[in-house]
């Protein structure tokens, strides 16, 4: 599966959701991320394959999944990933108690944009419209780039949920499109970003700024672990860059959760699932202090 | 201070105890008709009513403000053996230990009615007379079938009524009203055959302002003397202040906010004493008592808190007395349920909006009192105060459920359709759980419960039962001869326009046996031009005479269903109608793979037109069908979509469905979706219901949805919910009312997995249906639900 311009590949659009910016959203979570995120809670997310999902609690062992595979696999007892699997669905249907799914699935623009009208009534009385999420929505900037044309001429208003590691001159049409973008800065020490994303910080940095000059609105999360981002060091740090490179831009932290671990269980990949320590109250407010002696404005949308 | 210490000991009062059946209201009745023989019923009636109003030995118990019961307990429930007592008879020995609804009832009390109340009634009930009548094909579908059901109306009384506080009760007091009849009686002429019906009307309305007026006199007595006796010098100045309250209301015009309460108490006390009613409804509170309390608030004569106490109190009342219904009846309207529907907001007369003080002040008192009762609505205009909706999704994030939220102007073109003047149309208040209604009407809201399932079952099984074989329905021919997808659709409208048809005979049959049986003089003197043209209520007497309500219930099962036959078996082929039989029959042991394909298909709920077409295409039929028949004055039968508990006994009765249901399983209510099939969400489903043509169903259309705390938590999250309820309204919608997912809803969905496939959750960041995490992360949702909600 591919994406291109008509294309796309998404996790899920999930309408009615109220923490993504102001009003009612739907949120258009598209697949694929360049970042591999230690404490990642959408592992489905990586890569844009389709892919089996198998959620143990909920079969019974019925065998109707394995009588109907073209591959002669047994969906619920195979390694997964599976090379093999080429996620056609086959078994998904055949499953009456819905343990199994895939996740990553082919939308046309055409297909989202019916959709989007539909909810385009409850976007007009609240005030809200469309968020692109992901995985990272400009990972699939062609497609995006055609979504983003056709709700702008709908004047249905767009925010973006970022990693920010993307080439800014091939997206900057896109942005200028948009009302508002959230962007991670998970450290602000290049080396350890690198150590817990795979990447250095350098290309982010640089983006948050860009993105700051265009005059878009823009917030900053965090996605806040004690003892490695949530360190008063590293809270500094970043309150500092922010009042230096874009004063007027928000900040928010999303305190870490553990509760990405039933997908890595449902994707097979329990071994990969990091556990880190969940912020306190406390930990998080002492934080928003610091953001807020730096005259760091906060943003509370979570 | 929200609530006070005696409203808490009286709310705990309301918890804690268990209602009780009291005989008293039959004892003395069955007593007073015996006396009473050779007399006109209307005098008969209004005669026992005094009786009573004389007679039973009243009670101020403890922490009252509000004072006067039906019963001599708290939370009693009363007999009126004229409707029936056969059910009575028959159920009373398992009364405390049945499932829905269940009353104390001693074995002396059950001996005494056996031996002293029943042998009088015995061939003179409504029941008995009804049942005599009923054509005997309407018989076999409309009675305690779950099939055509109005057993509410020959076992009970009418009830669905809305006392005019406003034009009739307060400018007048029962003396008012007496002196009135009395005029009108004195111009009466003996010799005229039309006014003998009318001298008979008249007394009977004399009699029972009598009573009533005696019944508060008396109630004054004794907190005069109560008061005397009293140690505690604060509860006896409680004690004479409700002494001078019930001294001079109902008799006068209140004077003040406390006698206005009181004199509503008295007038919900007074028709309870009468019938027994269902949807006895306090109306628009918030506008015929605001005179009394912006007067007292300016005068200084009372501050807000006590005025919060009263209306605390009040809203105890109402839900302290408790509709003695039968079991087949307590099915359909489960948890002691009375239906006294009080609405707020909305417009006035004029069309400005009507918002005040006391709006507010009543979704407080159900965010504090936590009772059941007063069935609470409320009325949302176009252009409604932001900070009335604010309340209002205030009150929905708390999780009662509260209040119902209707569509102001939906309301108001229903009642235009059911021929109101415009000023009228405007003034409507909900009777019951949904109906659009007006105060100076005659109408049966819930005339009739129609099972939308039952007729598509006999259009696929040749007209029979799939549970019971029995002939149910017209004949269909058998379902391996339809051709087309339209042959099926088009049998399941004629096996529906056929239980329409025996909703009808149902109906009138009972609707003319009370014109002469169970005549209402109390109500018809609450009710205006009944005094007017000297007619009763159940003759017709009321301002205006709205024709009687059926309402459709299983309306999602059947589009699904169908939807299922067009997709499955007419345009997929990949199953055939009489596979589809087979599977219903086996109640789909053995189909595990049919019924997947089945679940697959679109289900309404989903914004989905390929089925929700179908849904609007049934509505229309039934509107139009119902349309067309006439009640015993010449109104219209109206249609409608509401809810109750009905879709779960009328779903005991039908089989297996071609959506993938089990058979007995509940079926729908209302025009909402089945449950646990809006995979979507709510918003989906909001414009799945807004398809149907609400404006037609004058008689109320009903969407429940569930939503998560969650999305409900902050203010952001509430501002927008009352966003999203506008956008609904702007499509046309009549009502919306809310379950909020507590903690004890995810338990639930952690047993019955199948019923709660539409729940989201939000996890972080994202949300998931909760059935799909597994137990350990659902554990980790309800653990968090529970800790925000601290």
């Amino acid at each position: 599966m591919t994406s291109s311009t008509d294309k796309g590949i998404l996790l899920q659009m999930q309408d009615y959701s109220i923490h993504d910016g102001y009003g009612v959203r739907t949120t258009i979570f598209l697949a694929g991320c360049p970042l591999r995120c230690k404490w990642c809670a959408n592992p489905e997310s990586h890569t844009t394959n389709s892919k089996l999902i198998y959620y143990k609690h909920k079969c019974k062992d019925c065998g109707k999944c394995a009588a109907v595979c073209p591959k002669s696999l047994s969906p619920t007892t195979m390694e997964r990933p599976n090379p093999s699997c080429d996620a056609c669905g086959l078994c998904v249907n055949a499953c009456p108690n819905k343990a199994l799914d895939i996740a990553c699935t082919q939308y046309s623009a055409g297909d989202i944009v019916s959709r989007i009208k539909r909810d385009a009534i409850f976007f007009r009385f609240t005030g809200g419209g469309v968020t692109f999420s992901g995985g990272e929505p400009f990972g699939q900037k062609d497609f995006l780039r055609t979504l983003a044309h056709k709700f702008f001429s709908m004047g249905i208003g767009m925010w973006i949920e970022t990693c920010g590691y993307f080439n800014f001159s091939e997206v900057k049409d896109i942005i200028e499109m948009l009302d508002h973008v959230f962007m991670d800065i998970k450290h602000m020490d290049s080396n350890i970003h690198e150590e817990y994303t795979g990447v250095g910080n350098e290309l982010i940095l640089q983006n948050a700024v860009k993105i700051y000059e265009m005059n878009i609105p823009i917030t900053i999360r965090i996605p806040s672990i004690p003892g490695l981002n949530l360190t008063e060091e590293n809270i500094k740090n970043t309150a500092i860059f922010m009042r230096k490179h874009m004063p007027k831009a928000e900040i928010e932290l999303l305190p870490y959760h553990e509760l990405g671990k039933a997908k890595y269980i449902a994707l097979g990949r329990e071994d990969s699932f990091t556990t880190f320590t969940v912020p306190t109250k406390e930990a998080l407010n002492k934080a928003y202090e610091i953001f807020a002696e730096h005259g760091i404005k906060i943003g509370e949308y979570s | 201070m929200n609530t006070t210490a005696r409203i808490e000991r009286l709310r705990q009062n309301y918890v804690n105890s268990k209602p009780a059946i009291s005989c008293e209201r039959a004892r003395i009745f069955t007593e007073s008709h015996k006396r009473t023989e050779g007399l006109p019923t209307p005098i008969r009636r209004a005669q026992a009513f005094y009786d009573f109003c004389n007679e039973f030995d009243i009670n101020i118990f403890e922490d009252e403000l509000i004072v006067g019961t039906a019963g001599e307990f708290r939370r009693s429930g009363i007999l009126t053996p004229e409707f029936s007592w056969r059910w009575v008879d028959k159920e009373m020995d398992t009364f405390d230990k049945r499932p829905q609804d269940p009353y104390e009832m001693t074995d002396e009390q059950r001996a005494y009615v056996r031996e002293h109340i029943f042998p009088y009634w015995k061939g003179q009930s409504l029941e008995e007379h009804f049942l005599s009548i009923l054509p005997e094909e309407t018989a076999k579908i409309a009675v305690d079938t779950g099939i055509v059901d109005n057993d509410s109306k020959w076992r009970q009384a009418v009830g669905e009524i809305t006392p005019d506080y406003q034009d009739v009760l307060f400018p007048q007091g029962f003396a008012g009203i007496q002196k009135k009849a009395e005029e009108h009686l004195n111009r009466m002429d003996f010799a005229k055959a039309e006014d003998l019906d009318k001298i008979a009307f008249y007394k009977s309305v004399i009699l029972t302002s009598k009573g009533i007026i005696r019944l508060a006199e008396r109630y004054s007595e004794l907190a005069a003397r109560m008061a005397d006796e009293e140690s505690n010098p604060e509860r006896s100045t409680e004690l004479r202040k409700i002494s001078e309250v019930c001294r001079n209301v109902p008799k006068n015009p209140p004077k003040s906010f406390h006698e206005a309460i009181q004199f509503v108490w008295f007038t919900q006390l007074g028709a309870i004493i009468s019938e027994n009613p269902l949807a006895l409804n306090p109306g628009r509170f918030d506008q015929y008592m605001f005179p009394y309390y912006e007067n007292d608030i300016n005068s200084g004569a009372i501050t807000k808190d006590e005025a919060r106490e009263l209306i605390q109190a009040l809203w105890l009342k109402l839900s302290e007395w408790v509709w003695t219904i039968s079991s087949n009846t307590a099915g359909f309207f489960a948890g002691y349920n009375q239906f006294q529907n009080l609405t707020v907001g909305g417009r006035k007369r004029d069309g400005s909006d009507a918002t005040n003080e006391l709006s507010y002040l009543c979704l407080e008192a159900t965010d504090r009192v936590r009772t059941h009762q007063p069935g609470l609505s409320v009325r949302i205009h176009q252009d409604c105060p932001q900070e009335f909706l604010d309340a209002v999704t205030d009150l929905v994030s708390t999780g009662t459920g509260f209040p119902a939220i209707h569509n102001d102007q939906a309301g108001s073109q229903m009642l235009l359709q059911a021929g109101y003047e415009p000023e009228d149309a405007r003034d409507w208040s909900n009777c019951g759980c949904v109906v659009p209604h007006f105060r100076k009407t005659g109408e049966w809201t819930s005339a009739v419960n129609v099972n939308f399932a039952a007729a598509m079952e006999y259009a696929l099984n040749e007209g029979k039962s799939r549970m019971t074989g029995e002939m149910m329905g017209l004949h269909s021919i058998p379902v391996s001869e339809y051709k087309s997808y339209d042959e099926v659709e088009t049998a399941v409208l004629n096996q529906l326009d056929n239980l329409i048809t025996h909703s009808i005979i149902a109906t009138i049959v009972a609707q003319k046996l009370h014109t002469t049986m169970v005549p209402r003089p109390f109500l018809s003197s609450c009710v205006e031009d009944c005094l007017e043209r000297g007619k009763d209520l159940a003759n017709g007497g009321a301002h205006y005479n709205v024709g009687p309500v059926l309402t459709g219930i299983g309306l999602a099962v059947v589009a699904n269903s169908l939807a299922v036959i067009k997709k499955l078996v007419f345009e997929d082929s990949v199953t055939s109608m009489s596979e589809l039989n087979d599977a219903m029959n086996a109640d789909w042991e053995g189909y595990d793979d049919l019924r997947t394909k089945a679940l697959a298909v679109p289900k309404y709920g989903n914004d989905d037109d390929y089925v929700d077409s179908i849904a609007r295409k049934i509505s229309n039929f039934y509107y139009e069908r119902t349309r067309t028949h006439k009640d015993v004055f010449g109104s219209s039968f109206n249609s409608a979509f509401m809810g109750i508990s009905n879709y779960i006994p009328t779903g005991r009765v039908v089989g297996a469905t071609p959506c993938g249901r089990n058979a007995g399983k509940p079926i729908t209510e209302g025009v909402s979706p089945y449950a646990g099939s809006d995979v979507i969400s709510p918003l989906a489903a909001m414009r799945s219901s807004a398809k149907m043509n609400h404006d037609v169903h004058t008689g109320g259309t009903l969407l429940n949805l569930r939503l998560s705390e969650d999305l409900v938590k902050t203010p952001k999250g509430k501002r927008d919910l009352g966003n999203i309820i506008r956008a609904y309204f702007s499509l046309g919608a009549f009502h919306v009312q809310f379950n909020t997912l507590s903690t004890k809803v995810l338990r639930e969905a952690q047993k019955n997995p199948e019923d709660y496939k539409d729940l989201l959750v939000r996890v972080a960041g994202y949300s998931t249906q909760f059935v799909n995490l597994s137990p350990e992360m659902q554990e980790a949702i309800i653990s968090r639900t529970a800790h925000e909600t601290m």
